[in-house]
């Protein structure tokens, strides 16, 4: 069939984009490809590892599995926004401190995690950090480092 | 994925017709955390999707006078995890909904897209089974409202037709006094078992007057163990808890497990023995403890 | 300043938590295209046909590429034999194999395509397992003369093949074991314990760029070996090494996945066809189609003395490779060279072998073939200690190598202390979680030999400001190369480390470095970038000498700077003072290169990897579900350059261990792989590591690296597996070494004891009975 096309209005990371898209493109493909959001990944294609995690009117999606239309009139935040100029935000600043990262593939998507998870529960703790991170998979720390990222950036979060 | 036509409609009849203007070619679109996977894959094709999401009435969590709680069928699992009105009318759903999948499939996932997709090892299933849920659903020219009992049919096969529309699902009051147990068993992504048991209590309010025990994940479709229902009601709570193993012996008699990834059948008859027994011993102890 | 033994940020970090950290698929280039693979679903079959016409005709679909297309090139690779074809020729040999390559102008035009293509198969019978392989008359699943790569000295003599052996590989010692075993007061035990086809899983799968420019060629991947993608590019295309460029930008997660070629020579196969850059990005579904580890089966037969002195030992392993060969030949012969263990052992015998099967290809994986041995030998030794009446740890201590001691006569002396590693594991006071019922704590040992013989060089440029770049080859997988490297030469200089900056591997412009694989870079490529920084030092000491008329060797190098007596000279106005100008640099050059010589290895081992762990578990006794309740395992690095990094690779390797234990397992079903994606093949997760995680660094500048450091990041691994199963075993007097331990298995073995304890209580009663 020829592809229908349809107009997509968003802001992404707090500027307006107007795009030109077919109903059947991702989120994570618009972001990559058309506004060269790099930053979000593509890994396991199937909503379990959340290297595509991206907050949409601050909600956590795969972006992988999420059509881009939904997005229509809203707010969507990817890991190129979170930081101001050259300070980095306090969950990214706990991710450089506390090892909460090594090859860093799935590290945008733990931040943005993060970001969810701390925006509800300012103050989680270990077995809550846990859980509401299950969907996140990172192959190389073994999570004890990241944990202590959360952790700490829980108490930076809270003190700014 | 192929290219689609998507179309946003804001009634079910609107929604129904839109179905059938395709032709056998259009999918209900809710969440999409199921479709996009097959569509992605090519497993499914379709030209047009229609969107349910903003049929406002789908979207509704309300209860009656009478205490039911009905459901829109496009309501997230996320927000049933979080409705503070969800946790003090039924509360077991509330705390089921935060083991389901992850947050991000269950911010976008529906409740209504779960039953649709009647994937085996779903914890909707069991809920709706345990908490004798109607389902409501309409067609192109008919309402019908069909028990949970009825509703599954096989894998990825529930009784909704070709076409139709799975408007809501009810969940009738329980009794005050009532306590549930409910224990899923994980090793993969999804459950390779569960077993739910409610536990009303009866006239007599140290006796239970009446159980459920429903079970899932293990077989193609979740099931209800009348056996293990009748040994347990019209006991006294003490015999409710020294019956457990019994009534979890007949759970697993009755169970009709099926080999996957996640087990045999012979392993998943065991979970289910033993899941069932923790379930009931569970919810005993919620009810010494004073809690839902 | 250097951050040596307190650590400094990571380099990457900030590109890493930002975004803006570059891998193969955030690439592009001007008129790029996108290629979909089409594989078979058969696990043997012969292609009778391709249609492509259909394919074809899809719009945006620029070429539909299949063997027959590949022309005027040698299209086959491996890094030990040459026996995988660039995409199917005639036949596959396992369930995923590439048979033909759509390329197109996006991604959905090359699904559409590769959807369109049809191919007719006649499926073939197939081996699946390893018994199946070894059979007598077994269908073979290369029939071909095999052709060795040459790209090692120990493959150099690679025999042929018997049946699907690939290849063999055999050490002895002393007397025959068979014949020690049958002396009086020798008690002999024997286990055999499987390890699964497991998949690496590095979050980003498989990614390559390939630009074929008429006879130049660049190409852009996820590697951890640049330099033998090279080779084997060059090779397979008739290039000058010259002309071959590899760029690898941050890789997503290796662990061994990424070494050796892959997915390279498809994509520049496809490059060169359509006269345009392709890039190739597998799905992760299709990651876990293009390599693994090889699942093993080890037979562990050793003789003891009552007091726990192990006087023979006779282990044989099996290998299965899969459809190619890849590295596992050399798996086969580096991890049977440490069959044996950390162990002291007068009479020995290893038997190893790798097998082909139709299967996803087994390659390297973090630990390399060893973590498999440990299983056998580990659980083994907790089986014998109880035979025999004594702790397990007095066992080991009393068969352990000593430091200075050798494997073996003609290798490197052991350059740890193995008996502080294992009282190091088994120091931590559990008591409290211990006391709990089901519950049990397993500890094991490993000492695997470091690639041998390796060669790493390494240019280091100090600008005219004072500030330095490094050029070496290692890769970024995340272990922090890019952080440790640089403070290695800031130490040598003694700049800040900020003031170096090391460059991305790209093989126009970073030196030869054979591989960044085998826990090797901090210690090898870190010896040549700290040579190189000794170079320039010594070159700015005779810059200092002639200005002062002294002899070099007087000048002292410190903080930044040349010194004699009162006069001093900043690195700067070193580089003016020689050039004249505000221009000019230093360059130094750095090399290691590994000693060659006659032995199993054909190398020296240049330092021994050893890994030492103690978990404890909980086992629930009505599902088997064993749960992690605490880990410790030790690094013995011999100096902690960055002591986080130490940790994030022990830790990581630990749990990526326990995976293999609990977790993880390719299943297949009539030759298809059935759990190739993340939902129903599942790897650790948050919830799956204990919340005392705990890593002890031993530090005795034991190691032949800078500052006394030796490698880290797969010690954990190697050990995690066996630890837990001799925990299982505590847990419930199950030995279990038939991985992975899942719930449904650990119930059948208990269920299986208890049915012979029962058995064992009616015999009772029945002599009883019969007594009375
Ligand atoms: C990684 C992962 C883990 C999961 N784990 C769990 C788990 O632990 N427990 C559990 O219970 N579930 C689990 N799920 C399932 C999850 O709950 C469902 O994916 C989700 O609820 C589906 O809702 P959806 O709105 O996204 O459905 P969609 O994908 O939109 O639809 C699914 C199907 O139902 C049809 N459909 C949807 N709505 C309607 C309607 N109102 N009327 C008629 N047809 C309709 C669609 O046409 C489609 O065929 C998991 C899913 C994933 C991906």
């Amino acid at each position: 069939m020829k592809a229908p096309r349809l107009e997509l209005h968003m802001r992404v990371n707090g500027r307006a984009v107007a795009l030109e898209i077919e109903p059947r493109e991702l989120l994570i493909d618009v972001l990559r490809n058309r506004l060269g959001l790099t930053g979000t990944k593509k890994s396991c294609d199937v909503e379990v590892c959340g290297a595509c995690t991206v907050l949409v009117d601050g909600k956590t999606v795969s972006s992988c599995t999420y059509l881009a239309f939904e997005c229509e009139g809203r707010d969507v935040q990817t890991i190129e926004g979170l930081a101001d100029g050259e300070t980095l935000h306090p969950i990214q600043q706990a991710f450089v401190d506390h090892q909460g990262l090594q090859c860093g593939f799935c590290t945008p998507g733990m931040i943005m995690a993060t970001k969810a998870l701390l925006d509800e529960n300012p103050d989680p703790s270990v077995p809550e950090i846990k859980a509401y991170m299950r969907g996140n998979i990172c192959r190389c720390t073994g999570y004890h480092a990241i944990v202590t990222s959360i952790q700490h950036a829980a108490r930076e979060t809270a003190r700014s | 994925m192929r290219p689609f036509e998507h179309v946003r409609c804001v009634s079910a009849a609107e929604a129904v017709r839109a179905w059938h203007d395709a032709g056998n070619e259009a999918a209900y679109y809710a969440g999409g955390t199921e479709l996009l996977l097959l569509m992605k894959q090519g497993l499914s094709r379709y030209e047009r999707l229609v969107d349910i999401k903003h049929i406002a009435a789908l979207g509704e969590i309300a209860s009656t006078q009478q205490g039911v709680v009905r459901i829109g069928a496009a309501v997230t699992h996320r927000r049933l995890e979080l409705s503070p009105e969800l946790q003090r009318l039924a509360p077991l759903i509330s705390r089921v909904e935060r083991d389901v999948a992850n947050v991000r499939v269950r911010n976008v996932g529906t409740i209504g897209g779960n039953l649709c997709f009647a994937e085996p090892h779903s914890d909707i299933g069991v809920l709706s089974l345990l908490l004798e849920a109607t389902m409501t659903i309409q067609g192109l020219d008919q309402v019908r409202r069909v028990p949970a009992w009825e509703f599954f049919r096989g894998p990825y096969e529930s009784a909704v037709e070709q076409g139709e529309l799975l408007l809501h699902i009810e969940f009738p009051a329980c009794r005050e006094g009532t306590r549930t147990g409910y224990q899923r068993f994980r090793h993969h992504e999804r459950p390779s078992c569960i077993a739910g048991v409610l536990l009303e209590p009866g006239e007599d309010p140290g006796n239970c007057g009446r159980a459920v025990v429903a079970i899932g994940a293990a077989g193609y479709v979740p099931q209800r163990s009348r056996s293990a229902e009748a040994a347990l009601s019209g006991r006294t709570w003490r015999e409710v808890a020294a019956g457990a193993a019994e009534a979890a012996a007949l759970t697993a008699a009755e169970s009709d497990p099926t080999e996957d990834l996640t087990g045999s059948v012979e392993y998943k008859r065991h979970l289910v023995e033993v899941l069932t027994r923790r379930a009931v011993l569970e919810a005993v102890g919620r009810m010494e403890e004073g809690q839902a | 300043m250097h951050g040596i033994g307190e650590g400094v940020p990571r380099k990457d970090a900030w590109e890493k938590v930002t975004g803006q950290a570059e891998y193969v698929s955030d690439l592009a280039l001007p008129g790029m295209l996108s290629a979909r693979i089409v594989r078979s679903p058969y696990a043997h079959a012969w292609i009778r046909g391709i249609k492509t016409d259909a394919a074809r005709s899809v719009a945006g679909v620029v070429a539909v590429v299949t063997a027959d297309d590949l022309v005027g090139i040698d299209p086959f690779y491996g890094a030990a034999f040459k026996d995988q074809p660039i995409l199917a020729m005639g036949r596959v040999r396992y369930e995923g194999e590439p048979v033909v390559a759509v390329v197109a102008s996006d991604e959905w035009a090359a699904e559409a395509g590769a959807q369109a293509v049809e191919v007719d198969y006649e499926p073939l019978p197939a081996v699946l397992s390893l018994d199946a392989a070894l059979a007598p008359g077994a269908v073979l699943v290369h029939e071909e003369q095999l052709r060795p790569a040459g790209h090692f000295h120990d493959l150099s003599d690679l025999a042929g093949r018997q049946g699907n052996i690939v290849h063999d590989f055999h050490f002895r010692r002393g007397q025959e074991p068979d014949a020690i075993f049958a002396r009086p007061g020798v008690t002999v035990f024997e286990d055999t314990v499987t390890y699964p086809m497991v998949h690496h899983a590095a979050l980003e799968p498989y990614a390559c760029l390939a630009d074929w420019q008429g006879g130049e060629l660049t190409v852009h991947t996820s590697t951890q070996t640049p330099f033998t993608v090279r080779q084997e590019l060059a090779e397979i295309f008739s290039l000058a090494l010259s002309r071959v460029r590899v760029v690898v930008p941050y890789v997503g997660g290796a662990f061994g996945g990424k070494c050796y070629t892959k997915i390279e020579p498809l994509a520049v196969a496809l490059s060169r066809h359509c006269g345009a850059p392709v890039q190739l990005c597998l799905s992760s579904a299709e990651a876990f189609r293009t390599a693994r580890k090889p699942s093993a089966r080890v037979r562990v037969r050793t003789g003891v003395r009552s007091d726990g002195t192990i006087v023979a030992r006779h282990v044989e392993v099996h290998y299965v490779l899969g459809a190619y060969a890849d590295v596992g030949p050399r798996v086969t012969q580096k991890a049977g060279y440490v069959a044996l263990g950390p162990y002291r052992v007068p009479n020995a015998r290893i038997d190893a072998y790798g097998v082909y099967t139709n299967t996803v290809p087994a390659v390297a994986f973090r630990g390399y073939g060893v973590p498999q041995l440990v299983l056998g030998y580990e659980l083994q030794t907790e089986r014998m200690a109880d035979a025999l009446g004594l702790d397990p740890q007095e066992l080991r201590r009393r068969n352990l190598l000593r430091p200075g001691e050798r494997y073996s006569p003609d290798d490197a002396p052991v350059d740890a202390n193995l008996k502080q590693d294992l009282e190091q594991a088994a120091g931590a006071d559990w008591a409290a979680v211990l006391d709990e019922p089901h519950t049990g704590r397993g500890i094991a040992i490993s000492l695997k030999s470091t690639g041998a013989p390796f060669v790493s060089h390494a240019v280091v440029r100090l600008r005219a400001d004072g500030s330095a770049t490094l050029l070496a080859s290692t890769v970024e997988i995340g272990q922090g190369a890019r952080t440790v490297l640089p403070q290695i030469v800031s130490t040598a200089l003694d700049i800040p480390v900020d003031q170096v900056r090391m460059l991305e591997p790209d093989t126009a412009v970073t030196p030869y470095d054979q591989a960044t694989s085998s826990s090797r870079s901090t210690t090898l490529s870190g010896l040549a970038c700290q040579r190189a920084a000794n170079d320039v030092k010594e070159q700015l000491r005779e810059i200092a000498g002639r200005a002062w008329g002294i002899d070099p060797t007087q000048v002292t190098v410190a903080a930044g700077g040349l010194a004699h007596g009162e006069r001093t000279m900043t690195y700067a106005e070193a580089v003016r003072a020689k050039f004249g100008m505000n221009g000019g640099e230093i360059v130094g050059k750095g090399s290691y290169v590994g000693e060659v010589g006659d032995m199993p290895l054909k190398g020296i081992t240049p330092f021994w990897e050893t890994g030492a762990a103690s978990v404890a578990v909980r086992v629930d006794p009505e599902t088997g579900e064993v749960t992690v309740l605490k880990a410790r395992s030790v690094a013995d690095v011999g100096k902690a350059i960055h002591p986080d990094l130490v940790r994030g690779q022990d830790e990581g390797g630990l749990v990526m261990g326990f995976g293999h234990a609990l977790y993880e397992e390719m299943a297949y079903a009539d030759g298809q792989l059935v759990n190739g994606n993340l939902i129903d093949y599942r790897v650790p997760g948050f919830g799956d590591v204990p919340d005392s995680l705990e890593t002890v660094i031993v530090e005795n500048q034991d190691g032949p690296g800078p500052m006394g450091a030796k490698g880290v990041g797969e010690g954990s691994t190697t050990v995690a597996a066996a630890a837990i199963a001799a925990a299982v075993y505590r847990a419930t007097g199950v030995v279990l070494g038939d991985l992975p331990l899942t719930p449904e298995k650990i119930w059948r073995a208990m269920l299986g004891v208890k049915a012979r304890e029962t058995l064992r209580e009616a015999v009772q009663e029945e002599v009883g009975r019969i007594g009375s």
